[in-house]
């Protein structure tokens, strides 16, 4: 496993007419990257033309020391060809074949058997599937069938994991215990993933980058708290953390939340608490009047 | 008693028609379904002409085309000593062309049903568009491969024109059910006509019952709620 | 926090600092924040903004009080309230929206704070955010 080198062009005509792509940048080895941005901004094509399911007019795409596409040299794989996971918001998974047909048909021919058996119970256990194992894939439900698309992308051990807006069509619990399941496969097997998202929470909660496309280009680009923390809100004292607990007080609520290594307490009315639950990544405001400062030293 | 040749004869030649338009109609479907090449109209307007023209054009024309005094008959004559012509393979060969729309229609139908997702995802998995059409797709459209077997099987069942034309009616060897009757018709023997007639309508209404209640059991939208 | 909807209805711009009014309902409120409008582009005249601010800078007083600095003044009516042992949440109507104050207890009291009393309530100008 190594680095991603991405560096791709295309003209894209799209729905609001024609879209020049252009973009370069690299994914850390075992990194988890989003690219966000306005639908239309091109993410689904980039993702698309790392995965080989469209042709770039010129660039390159490294994969460690692997090359799977260089303009100048003249190489493009196939998709097939490309070690790879890919999910897709639809799920495409195989309707007439069983979830456990569905693993083993994802399965590299070169697999070694038993430690492929080894490698899908594994992997059915962590996203608890396996008591689903013998159902047809079209009888599932949406998270279900979701659950069985990351665990078909995974099973031939791909350095580079695509997700293109994977829980985009999910309620918004479901969403959340699918980003917990794809946190586990990824701490698990530290694949170098790189996600489309529109979704801020589910942005701040999985990537250590985010990469905010428009209009084919890459316009920001950083870790969730140096993105999102470019809001419009005018105040001016700003800080990122995270919630760690909750204590109803009185009439209202006294919450507590770590920001780099202490802890601050904030009042926030009852109206507001209903948004707010431990582990979530929040931003602190509050205007430049309130503030007081006192010398350390 | 009525002679079964002509019945067993019809069940024959719709039996290896069919057969032998599933072997080219499948991979002739899959092109055609997920082409971009410029041809594909011309090729389904070539392949739906049978369901427009008179069965006697393309008869007439295969006759010219396999008659001893065209190149084509000549050359088929001496090498492969195969006539074309008041012959049981010339009227699997014609039969094959005035059914194949019925064979390639519901095929292309049944390949354009599978969203596109499913075979990018089969890529993805590294898998060859052999083995994506034989585990994924084929599997997935088995009611489109029914349906258009069982569709050409009985539309040669029922062809008249173009077995006249360049078939005949040699006994045993081209003389089809429809020609029986006709002949019957034209003798006059009604009773034995209506025998011939019967026996055909009730394989037909047989074969499009079959048709039309595994359809209605496995609906070929079944994959769409998959997207 | 408390969020109005209303439209900017002038910008004065001294160094670092603007002063902002907002035109909601039967009111205009000012906030004065460290920003030029160059450097925050919905800071235009007509825009359409929301003015937030903190339950708990909510102060409280009669309709009839006078002679006070606050410049921002909504005069509501009390829907009810919620009292705590130490605070109180009144919750408030005013025509650009509903809001919440959260004062001391003993302060409601004082005042004799009842649900469908008129007040007035007054946020300090500083206190108050815009957003888009």
């Amino acid at each position: 496993m190594g680095e991603v080198r991405v560096r791709l062009k295309k003209s894209l005509s799209g729905a609001s007419g024609l879209l020049k792509l252009d973009v370069a940048f690299n994914l850390p080895a075992g990194s988890f990257t989003i690219l966000g941005g306005p639908s239309g901004a091109g993410k689904t094509s980039i993702l698309r033309m790392i995965a080989g399911l469209l042709k770039p007019e010129n660039g390159e795409i490294y994969v460690g020391e692997q090359c799977w596409y260089d303009s100048k040299k003249g190489i493009y794989l196939k998709a097939q060809k490309r070690l790879q996971g890919f999910v897709f918001q639809d799920y495409a998974l195989f309707p007439q074949m069983t979830i456990a047909q569905n693993l083993e048909f994802a399965a590299s021919a070169s697999q070694n058997r038993a430690k492929l058996q080894e490698r899908i119970s594994q992997i059915l256990e962590m996203m608890d599937l396996t008591s689903l194992l013998n159902r047809k894939a079209s009888s599932l439900s949406g998270g279900q069938q979701q659950r069985v698309a990351l665990a078909r992308a995974i099973i031939r051990k791909p350095p580079l994991l695509l997700l293109d807006e994977p829980f985009a069509a999910l309620d918004p619990e479901m969403r959340k215990k699918m980003q917990e399941y794809l946190l586990k496969l990824h701490r698990e097997f530290k694949l170098t993933t790189l996600m489309v998202s529109h979704d801020q929470g589910e942005s701040i909660n999985l990537a250590d980058t985010i990469m905010m496309l428009s209009e084919g280009k890459i316009v920001n680009q950083g870790s969730p708290e140096e993105v999102f923390a470019h809001s419009n809100l005018s105040g001016k004292f700003r800080f990122t953390g995270e919630v760690l607990s909750i204590q109803a007080s009185d009439v209202v609520f006294v919450v507590s939340i770590l920001v780099g290594k202490n802890m601050v307490k904030v009042i926030v009315d009852k109206n507001e608490i209903d948004q707010l639950s431990p582990g979530d990544h929040v931003m602190l405001v509050s205007k430049a009047f309130n503030p007081i400062i006192k010398k350390i030293s | 008693m009525i002679d079964w040749q002509p019945i067993f004869l019809t069940l024959k030649l719709a039996g290896i028609t069919s057969l032998f338009l599933l072997i080219i109609g499948i991979p002739l479907a899959y092109w055609m379904a997920y082409t971009r090449n410029r041809i594909k109209p011309v090729l389904e307007a070539l392949i739906a002409m049978p369901l427009v023209l008179p069965p006697t054009v393309l008869g007439f024309y295969l006759l010219v085309l396999f008659s001893k005094d065209s190149p084509i008959g000549q050359w088929l004559d001496e090498y492969l000593e195969l006539s074309l012509i008041f012959s049981f393979e010339g009227l699997v060969l014609a039969s094959m062309i005035y059914s194949l729309p019925f064979m390639v229609q519901p095929l292309m139908a049944g390949f354009s049903s599978v969203p596109n997702r499913i075979r990018e995802a089969a890529r993805v998995l590294g898998k060859s568009s052999l083995a994506t059409l034989i585990r994924v797709l084929l599997p997935m459209i088995r009611p489109s491969i029914i349906t258009a077997t069982i569709l050409s099987f009985a539309h040669t069942m029922g062809e008249f024109g173009v077995v006249l034309m360049i078939g005949g009616s040699i006994s045993g060897e081209t003389k089809v059910a429809s020609i029986a009757i006709y002949e019957q018709v034209e003798k006059p023997d009604y009773p034995a006509a209506h025998s011939y007639s019967l026996i055909l309508i009730s394989i037909a209404f047989a074969i499009l019952f079959l048709v039309y209640y595994i359809n209605g059991r496995k609906s070929y939208n079944r994959w769409e709620k998959l997207g | 926090m408390n969020r109005l909807k209303g439209n900017i209805h002038s910008i004065e711009t001294k160094d670092q600092l603007s002063l902002v009014k907002v035109e909601v309902k039967e009111s205009i409120l000012s906030t004065i924040i460290v920003n030029r409008p160059e450097e925050l582009d919905y800071l235009r005249k007509g825009n359409e903004v929301y003015v937030l601010f903190k339950e708990t800078e909510v102060v409280l007083g009669l309709p009839e009080l006078t002679g006070i600095s606050l410049q921002n003044r909504l005069l509501c009516k009390v829907i009810d309230l919620e009292k705590g042992a130490l605070l109180c949440r009144v919750n408030l109507n005013h025509p650009s929206g509903q809001l919440v104050s959260i004062v001391t207890r003993r302060a409601v009291e004082e005042l004799d704070i009842q649900a469908g009393s008129q007040i007035m309530a007054f946020i300090k100008t500083n206190e108050m955010m815009l957003s888009e």
